[in-house]
């Protein structure tokens, strides 16, 4: 068995795995196309935002600022919708869809980690974003962490001599799938 | 029996189990190794990615970090100093933010073998900025000696440092454009009132020059200062508040329409500079011909009398004399000095009799001249009012100046005056030819005296000096001398016969050429009241005066009254490029602006709702910013601007008696023109510091909450706001016209 030569050896998809961590850490978003998501205030009033600049991992670590927090909406915009969430995913899909779905099938999990610690701060985060055949195998799992900084949920403590915001480890895991 | 190269069955047997063996042996140790070397490269491989993730981790939280601090200094750019401090400060705040995030990395409780442990050294890391290209902002986040990353593999085989020196990373915010763009526009804030100026004089002008009377409204002042304000963020920013324009142009401009400032320029520029010169040169040029005509009709009056008082005896007899000499000369040996003597006497009777004639003729020659001169003079003029009536097209004080200079009875105007007088003059010139050709006909025959003498002498003379014929020579000569008295005395009785005829005549055309040429009394007075004029001190009592002058009467024309009537012109042309060059140094400090077409439409269609209406328009704008009026460069533009008043002071004589009293006049006397002129000090006083917001709408990337407290996050654009602190603004405006206008107020 010669691993060395077969594309679907483990050394060699496990590289192919680390360097698309990389590329969604360190490639801003907009070399794969336009990054716009809308905030709509009502149906009439729709607005566009545009973020090209940004790796994905960037846009990742908002979306969880923007998710974990948006339970409390203002009053003011009672029927504000911002589809930034929605639209991450799509774009991440359309990402490792370049560069590696024409070889292997992925699974992409991001998710906050210590649950423990999540759930007393209300700021779990999941996501997950796949494309495989069923009857594929998974040939290779690689992850990262990064450590987004949130502030606390509840009442905004002023406090001077400490940092109101929070640590959340997030594991980024992209899974290749072979069929 | 011992068979010699012969092994045992039990020798072969162990030595194929020790072969077998150590086959089995090197194929285990081989694939141990290779699965061994696989997963050492696959750990190397590995932490090498983890290592290069925390780094990338650590650059996004100091971006984060610089977003945070570079949103806090620019939103409150008003106490962070001067540009170099506020730089200073967003370093400050953002090193301190990633400090602080640091030791939570290191955290026990969060410890996780993915994520490389962070070694960092006793000092702390630092960011610094700098601008980049377009504006952007070049990180650079420099970690002290002895920071790393490491990580080892699962079973501490393997273990990797990666040191970090600095972290360089280009933010995706203008910064320094938008703290760039806001010190320009605050340093060319004095524009705003240049622009506002411009409004207003054109707004003025239209007013006095189109509708005959100004009224200063507050709500236009206020909302001219605004398109002003507007014009100068266009220009700075390539956008302005304009849904905060459109409002109030909504509630301000009711009566004003948009193109008017576009048409604008022709009327805030009276009259240029080279135009009134174009007008001077022309004036000079007429009168510089009719000064010429003049004089030349003085020297035909010494032409005349040339002839009218010539004495043919004076001027002949000393010939005659010399004629009786040569009877008396010895002509042997000297036949040719005689025969030239004789011939210079001959031609000298000859010029004669035909000197009258030739001055009469240089006279009318003169008179000819004269005439065209009159006519190019004329022609001149001509031009200088055509020229006018070409620019009364383009400005109106020129189309009132041209009405005044074309129209008027008693006195009639400048130009209809002068028309008469040029069609009196020729008038006058032609009789006086006709004098002068009655005086020339007598004198066309003295030329028959040529038959009595020289007659045929000079010939005859030659002739008998070649043959020598000593006694025709001299009876020629006595026969001469006879013939040459007679004719001269017959010139004589004729002349002083035709001087006694044409004695009256000569009388007519030396009173027609000096009432021509003389410079006319005044017969025309006027008393009015001289007030102070643009620049002089107007609390001074104007002044009671008579001034007189003289008017071209119809069939009263001469030479020297259209000169008097041009010289006038022209010195009150002179006032006016004065006047207009006062106005000129004030003009310099409008400037002309255009409104932008984008925000002409957006005016015209009428402000559009902003999504929610509780919340301060500057807060809305963070979140959904107006796109900018030009694509380049991208910026954004909040304003809050209240006038909280609005003054005119006036300025001119008879407005210090009241605010409501017509223009001052200032009286062109000469041209029959009456400059009337109105002066205000006008002042906005603005209730609180100017706000000007810009956002970097290009670049929305910044998460902050939706509102203050919410939490609800959406990418906002930097915003670098300034309160500026002049609110006080004013100017003076000067406002002239040809014709009387009201004032009034709102």
């Amino acid at each position: 068995m010669n691993f060395e030569h077969n594309e679907t050896s483990p050394t060699h998809v496990e590289r192919i795995a680390q360097n698309t961590l990389l590329i969604l850490q360190e490639v801003p978003v907009e070399e794969f196309g336009d990054f716009t998501y809308e905030i709509s205030v009502s149906p009439s009033y729709i607005y566009v935002k545009e973020l090209g600049g940004k790796p994905a991992t960037h846009l990742l670590v908002e979306d969880i600022l923007f998710k974990t927090r948006e339970s409390k909406k203002s009053v003011l915009y009672q029927d504000l919708d911002i589809n930034f969430t929605h639209e991450i995913e799509k774009f991440l899909e359309k990402i490792l869809d370049k560069l590696i779905g024409y070889r292997f099938g992925y699974r992409l999990i991001i998710e906050t980690i210590y649950e423990d610690f999540t759930v007393l701060e209300n700021i779990g985060y999941e996501k997950v974003v796949k494309n495989f055949e069923p009857d594929s195998k998974k040939i290779c799992s690689e992850s990262i962490l990064l450590y987004p900084k949130i502030p606390r949920n509840g009442p905004n403590i002023l406090d001077n001599f400490r940092d109101s915001r929070i640590s959340i480890p997030l594991k980024i895991t992209l899974e290749l799938w072979y069929a | 029996m011992k068979k010699r190269g012969f092994i045992p069955f039990a020798a072969v047997g162990v030595i194929l189990i020790i072969i077998s063996a150590s086959l089995v042996a090197y194929f285990e140790w081989n694939r141990h190794y290779n699965v061994k070397t696989s997963l050492n490269e696959s750990y190397v491989s590995s932490l090498s990615s983890r290592l290069a993730s925390g780094r990338n981790d650590l650059k996004r939280q100091a971006r984060e970090s610089l977003y945070q601090a570079l949103w806090q200094v620019s939103k409150n750019v008003d106490e962070n100093g001067d540009l170099g401090d506020q730089e200073k400060r967003v370093e400050e705040i953002s090193s301190r933010d990633l400090n602080q995030k640091l030791p939570l990395l290191m955290d026990k409780k969060l410890e996780n073998p993915l994520y490389p442990k962070l070694n960092v050294g006793s000092k702390k890391p630092k960011i610094e900025i700098n601008p980049a290209e377009g504006g952007y902002v070049d990180m650079k986040v420099k970690f002290p000696d002895n920071t790393f990353f490491s990580g080892s593999s699962p079973d501490d085989a393997t273990e990797i440092s990666s040191y970090l020196d600095n972290i360089r990373s280009e933010v995706d915010v203008r910064f320094f454009l938008l703290q760039n763009r806001m010190e320009e526009f605050e340093e060319e804030l004095y524009r705003v009132k240049r622009r506002w100026k411009y409004a207003e004089y054109a707004s003025a002008y239209i007013q006095a020059w189109k509708t005959g009377g100004i009224n200063l409204s507050k709500d236009r002042t206020k909302g001219l200062f605004r398109i002003s304000l507007a014009s100068h963020e266009i220009n700075h920013f390539g956008s302005t508040d304009y849904r905060a324009i459109a409002q109030d142009w909504l509630n301000y401009f009711t009566d004003i329409d948009i193109s008017n400032l576009q048409d604008s320029n022709n009327v805030v520029e009276p009259v240029p500079g080279e135009e009134i010169g174009i007008l001077r040169d022309g004036i000079d040029k007429s009168i510089s011909k009719m000064r010429r005509s003049s004089v030349k009709l003085e020297s035909v009056v010494d032409e005349v009398m040339e002839f009218h008082r010539y004495e043919p005896g004076k001027e002949l007899q000393g010939k005659l004399d010399d004629l009786i000499y040569l009877e008396e000369e010895d002509w042997i040996d000297r036949s040719d000095s005689i025969l030239k003597k004789f011939r210079k006497i001959c031609k000298s009777f000859r010029r004669g009799y035909s000197f009258p004639h030739k001055k009469s003729e240089k006279a009318l020659e003169k008179i000819s001249k004269v005439e065209n001169l009159v006519r190019g003079s004329w022609g001149d003029f001509l031009e200088v009012s055509r020229y006018m009536e070409n620019l009364s097209d383009r400005y109106t004080v020129v189309k009132h100046l041209y009405e005044d200079f074309t129209e008027g009875e008693d006195p009639p105007g400048v130009f209809l005056q002068i028309r008469e007088g040029v069609k009196n003059t020729l008038e006058n010139i032609d009789l006086l030819r006709g004098k002068v050709k009655s005086m020339r006909d007598p004198m066309e025959n003295y030329i028959y005296l040529d038959n009595i003498f020289p007659s045929d002498y000079e010939e005859s003379l030659s002739q008998y000096l070649i043959e020598e014929n000593e006694e025709m020579v001299e009876r020629l000569i006595l026969k001469s001398v006879n013939s040459a008295r007679a004719a001269l005395r017959r010139f004589e009785i004729k002349h002083e016969k035709n001087r006694k005829k044409t004695k009256s005549l000569f009388q007519e055309v030396i009173e027609a050429v000096e009432k021509q040429v003389r410079i006319p009394e005044s017969n025309w007075e006027e008393s009015y009241k001289k007030y102070s004029e643009p620049g002089e001190d107007v609390n001074k009592h104007p002044k009671e005066k008579i001034d007189s002058k003289f008017v071209i009467k119809p069939g009263t024309g001469s030479i020297g009254g259209i000169e008097n009537v041009l010289k006038n012109v022209k010195s009150q042309f002179n006032r006016l490029g004065d006047l207009f060059g006062d106005f000129q140094e004030k003009r310099a400090e409008l400037e002309e602006f255009e409104m932008n077409q984008k925000l002409k439409s957006y005016i015209k269609e009428g402000p559009r709702s902003l999504p929610v209406q509780e919340i301060e328009r500057e807060k809305i704008y963070e979140t959904f910013t107006p796109e900018p009026l030009l694509g380049d460069p991208g910026i954004s533009v909040y304003h809050e601007v209240e006038i909280e008043e609005v003054e005119y002071d006036r300025e001119d004589p008879l407005g210090l008696i009241y605010k409501g009293a017509p223009p001052t006049p200032i009286y062109l006397w000469f041209i029959d023109t009456v400059i009337y002129w109105a002066m205000w000090n006008v002042k906005i006083e603005l209730k609180d510091p100017l706000v000007e917001e810009i956002y970097d709408y290009k670049n929305q990337t910044i998460p902050r909450p939706l509102i203050a407290g919410s939490d609800v996050y959406v990418h906002k654009p930097l915003a670098y706001r300034r309160e500026i602190q002049k609110t006080d603004f004013d100017f003076r405006l000067l406002v002239f016209s040809l014709r009387n206008f009201d004032v009034s107020y709102s």
